[in-house]
């Protein structure tokens, strides 16, 4: 690599700046502020058009990511003007409805328009960054049937029902169960006894309880849910390119679907070619302390970011496992006359150094790289015409964004064809039946490494027991995959030990995004019951159990701007 | 019969003593002298002769060995020189302990730059002339070396010595007496009747020591303009009037820095503050002024090592390049490939980039080293020849085949 950091510096960046302080805290506060009052602004516009429709068309996903996008430039030029370098976007707006999974945030000038219908479960994540103190969220909401409006909130006629409502419940619950755990590690001694002979909050323990929430609500937990710890710059914005040095936290992917499932028959031993994930090497990295391993106690002082993405199984009859498919733009469009679209979040990857040949694409690097920084970007960033001003006329302003777009679009496809950025691909669920894994024939084994996969390093073979390579997988999805709905919700939380310890929930909350009307058949079930259920009773008790603060939005106004008065919860 | 030899005009009785005078070295000797036109010379002044060459002989047998290894030219010009320095050195000490010892006696603590000058220099020529009769008197017998002769020649100069004050016109002969109230008035007169031209007069600071240091020179019997030396200070300025050489040379570096005390520069450095170098100059650089003068113009090749950096403060030089006061670095032409070089600049990191660069464990694909991908190409190379020749050899053979192979069936 050609690029080095010495040792002192690195120290500094990496463990330092990491050090929960008054500052820092503000920051992450400040960052979770306007994240909250984002995701709020987004929930409002969907519910005014679908909810209430009160304008003649509804609005399309292009215009809410960008809507959003400007919303989140506006609140961050009004904070941390001085001093500090940067700032910005650390997630841009994405919009996922039903299946599909990650990535979705199309450009103005995408083809197709993409309108939500009654019953779809869309989900809204955003993140920001002030001097790379990083907040995210992701929420998923409902799209109900026109409804009206009482007491300034929604009134759906019912609650929504079904596998969809199973994997809202899971989510829901999942989340809120492991915040109280993370909690829990500031007062070990409030641990539910059912837990504490688990030696501290073990990234075992995280993943065993949010398993048996799912498997409670006949759920799976998708490959990509990660519960992980933050760093300053480091929140998980370049996985799949950087391989992080001390990665901490716990992962799921189609290896853990498995071994789940194998599990269920153990009389089946002769299919399974290699038993331990040990022999298993890496192709990015030869450093262990960036592959992902469940060994690893939660301390205080640490920002996690809680990201769990379900699916419910409970539509299929047969037994079979969830995986992401990407979308490739171009053989999607021949083949397929599925959903297809542009990949259009981009990301710098900075290890990679090219003396680049055309004029424009020279310029959009280097305003990548002094703009945008480590964070993923849209090329609709780079517009003079961004953000928009929510005040004036906005269908001149999306013209005059799109208009701008094409400047650039040149330029970036020599960035990508060098490596120099990498595409974040759409991604989809998809449910393959186990059957067709198993009969189909794979000479080539687990050899052969599907690069546009972004996954973690120790992760590229998503089958190791079975032996099935990512490329196999992928070819398998295109006859028998089957797409199903997915919930995410995630939140960012901070473990403050500063003062008297807290838990500060940077984002998400029923302040900004209350979940959505839901009813699902099932009960909580398994080993942890009792334990959930506890942390669920500390989490409400105001006066004993675990101290959560949470960050309050900005007020919205009728008119969709932003009452100037800080308002720190 | 008489047997004579006509070289040395001698008789013999017998022919055998005629041949074995013959065959002596006297002989041969008286017999060089001959064709030299030059009369025969008598046994015994002979034999004193190759006596006292013999002598020598042993004399020099007896050292070389000790030197093991010949002297070349070089050599010996550098022990002269070393020789020469460490004389002045040992001069240059005795003098200065005389100049402590007199300021002790008058009890100076601390005195001015200027004084010191002046009273270093007169302590020095009296030592000088203290030293060196003693010097003489114990190796009178010996043949005079070059230092020494350099040294007699100094001291004559000493006593041939008159003092030209700064007023005094260094051009005019004394009967005149030409001697004004100023110096301003006297560099007038010297500019109107000699031309006498003074260079740089904007940067001059002191007037009366150029002028000063100038008369003390002719005094010797030095001419200002050239390497010309004469007997005393009449020869001198005899000398200058012929050859027009009322002038101060200010060309050359050398000719420039001799002259430079008396100069500052300093308000040219935009960026430098005026150092203090003219005030607080050394003792040492006032002795070997003095030195230089006592050993003329063949010590020119010495001043260049001498001689401080005088333009350390305005220059810094740093290797193979020389940093400007304006901050401008001029490199040194060997190093034109590197210059021209034409890299893309350095990347300048921000926070967030490092720290995401610091947190990267990639192993990268790295460059390939040059020189072993050249190899890698030539062992291919080689291969593919290797297997072309085995080709073409197997060709040939392609008719010596036990059985007949039809092409066109094949």
């Amino acid at each position: 690599m050609e690029l080095a950091v010495r040792q002192e510096d690195a120290d500094v960046l990496l463990k330092q700046k990491n050090v929960l302080d008054e500052t820092v805290l503000d920051k992450y506060r400040t960052a979770g502020q306007i994240v909250q009052t984002g995701l709020k602004y987004i929930i409002s516009l969907i519910n005014e058009s679908y909810h209430l429709q009160k304008s003649d068309q509804p609005i399309s996903v292009q215009e809410l990511c960008i809507l959003g996008d400007s919303f989140l430039i506006n609140l961050l030029s009004k904070v941390y003007n001085n001093q500090i370098k940067e700032k910005g976007i650390s997630y841009p707006t994405s919009i996922e409805v039903n299946e599909l999974a990650y990535g979705f945030s199309p450009e103005l000038d995408d083809e197709g328009q993409y309108f939500f219908t009654a019953g779809d479960v869309v989900t809204i994540s955003l993140g920001v960054q002030i001097d790379g103190y990083t907040s995210q969220v992701s929420h998923t909401l409902v799209i109900y049937p026109p409804g009206i409006e009482l007491n300034s909130e929604i009134k759906p006629e019912g609650p929504l029902l079904g596998s969809k409502a199973d994997a809202i419940c899971a989510s829901h619950i999942a989340t809120e169960t492991l915040m109280g755990l993370l909690g829990l590690s500031l007062t070990p001694e409030k641990l539910p006894i059912a837990l504490k002979n688990e030696g501290g909050i073990s990234g075992r323990l995280l993943r065993n309880i949010v398993d048996s929430i799912a498997e409670s609500f006949g759920c799976i937990v998708l490959p990509g849910s990660k519960i992980r710890r933050i760093r300053r710059f480091l929140a998980g914005q370049a996985e799949g390119i950087v391989a992080e040095r001390d990665f901490k936290g716990v992962v799921w992917d189609e290896s853990h679907q498995e071994e789940r499932l194998l599990n269920k028959a153990p009389q089946s031993q002769e299919l399974i070619l290699s038993d331990s994930k040990s022999n298993i090497k890496p192709s990015g990295t030869n450093n262990s302390s960036a592959i992902p391993s469940d060994e690893f106690i939660v301390l205080p002082g640490e920002v996690y970011q809680i990201d769990i993405r379900i699916s419910s199984l409970n539509d299929f009859n047969e037994v079979g496992l969830i995986t992401l498919e990407e979308i490739d733009h171009f053989t999607g469009k021949n083949n397929k006359q599925e959903f297809n679209s542009k990949s259009t979040i981009h990301i710098r990857d900075f290890a990679i150094n090219h003396q680049l040949k055309l004029r424009t694409s020279r310029k959009l690097l280097s305003e990548i790289d002094n703009q945008f920084s480590v964070y993923p970007f849209k090329l609709s960033y780079t517009s003079k015409h961004f953000p928009i001003d929510l005040s004036k006329d906005l269908t001149e302003q999306f013209n005059d964004i799109k208009q701008d777009l094409k400047t650039f679009k040149l330029g970036l496809s020599e960035l990508n064809n060098r490596h120099l950025i990498k595409s974040r691909p759409i991604q989809l669920t998809k449910f393959v039946p186990l059957e067709q894994i198993l009969i189909s024939a794979n000479p080539t084994g687990k050899h052969g490494i599907d690069m546009n996969k972004p996954v973690l390093p120790g992760m590229e073979i998503p089958l190791p027991q079975l032996g099935v390579s990512s490329l196999k997988l992928k070819s398998l999805l295109n006859k028998h995959g089957k797409s199903v709905t997915n919930v995410r919700e995630s939140i960012t939380v901070v473990i403050n030990n500063v003062n008297n310890g807290e838990i500060i929930r940077l984002t998400g909350g029923s302040k900004s995004s209350s979940p959505s009307w839901v009813h699902s058949q099932y009960q909580l079930k398994g080993a942890y019951v009792e334990a959930i259920n506890q942390i669920g009773q500390l989490l409400q008790d105001k006066r004993f159990g675990i101290k959560v603060k949470e960050i309050y939005p900005y007020k919205l106004n009728q008119d969709k701007s932003v009452e100037t008065s800080m308002q720190l919860d | 019969m008489i047997f004579t030899c006509n070289t040395c005009g001698l008789n013999f009785p017998t022919a055998e003593d005629q041949r074995s005078h013959m065959k002596s070295d006297w002989h041969r000797y008286n017999l060089k002298r001959r064709v030299a036109q030059l009369p025969p010379i008598e046994e015994d002044l002979f034999n004193t002769k190759v006596a006292s060459l013999t002598i020598d002989d042993e004399n020099t047998i007896a050292v070389k060995p000790k030197g093991e290894k010949q002297l070349t030219k070089k050599d010996q010009r550098r022990k002269e020189k070393e020789a020469i320095q460490e004389k002045k050195r040992q001069i240059l000490e005795v003098a200065r302990q005389a100049m402590l010892a007199k300021m002790k006696e008058e009890g100076i603590t601390e005195v001015t730059p200027e004084v010191t000058d002046k009273e270093v220099v007169e302590p020095t020529e009296e030592t000088v002339e203290q030293v060196l009769p003693t010097e003489e008197a114990s190796n009178s017998n010996e043949e005079l070396t070059e230092e020494q002769e350099a040294d007699k020649i100094l001291q004559e100069k000493m006593k041939n010595k008159i003092e030209i004050t700064p007023t005094t016109c260094l051009f005019s002969q004394p009967k005149y007496n030409k001697v004004f109230d100023t110096v301003d008035e006297n560099i007038d007169h010297m500019f109107k009747n000699f031309g006498l031209y003074i260079p740089e007069k904007t940067y001059l600071v002191d007037k009366e020591g150029l002028i000063g240091y100038l008369g003390e020179k002719i005094s010797f019997g030095f001419c200002i303009a050239c390497n010309y030396q004469g007997r005393n200070a009449e020869a001198a300025r005899e000398h200058m009037k012929q050859k027009r050489h009322m002038r101060i040379p200010y060309e050359s570096e050398d000719e420039k820095l001799e002259i430079s005390q008396f100069y500052d520069f300093s308000s040219t450095y935009a960026d430098v503050p005026a150092s203090p170098a003219a005030a607080g100059e050394s003792d040492e650089d006032q002795w070997e002024d003095v030195s230089d003068e006592g050993e003329g113009a063949e010590d020119d090749e010495d001043d260049e090592d001498d001689l401080p950096p005088a333009d350390q403060d305005a220059i810094y030089q740093n290797g193979l390049e020389l940093v400007l006061p304006s901050g401008a670095v001029i490199g040194h032409r060997s190093m034109a490939r590197y210059y021209r070089q034409n890299l893309a600049p350095e990347r300048i990191l921000s926070e967030g980039q490092g720290t995401v660069i610091a947190a990267e464990t990639r192993h990268m694909l790295s460059v390939r080293d040059r020189q072993e991908l050249a190899t890698q190409k030539r062992v291919w190379s080689r291969e593919k020849k290797r297997s072309d020749v085995n080709d073409r050899r197997a060709a040939k053979f392609i008719n010596q085949q036990e059985h007949y192979r039809d092409q066109l069936l094949q």
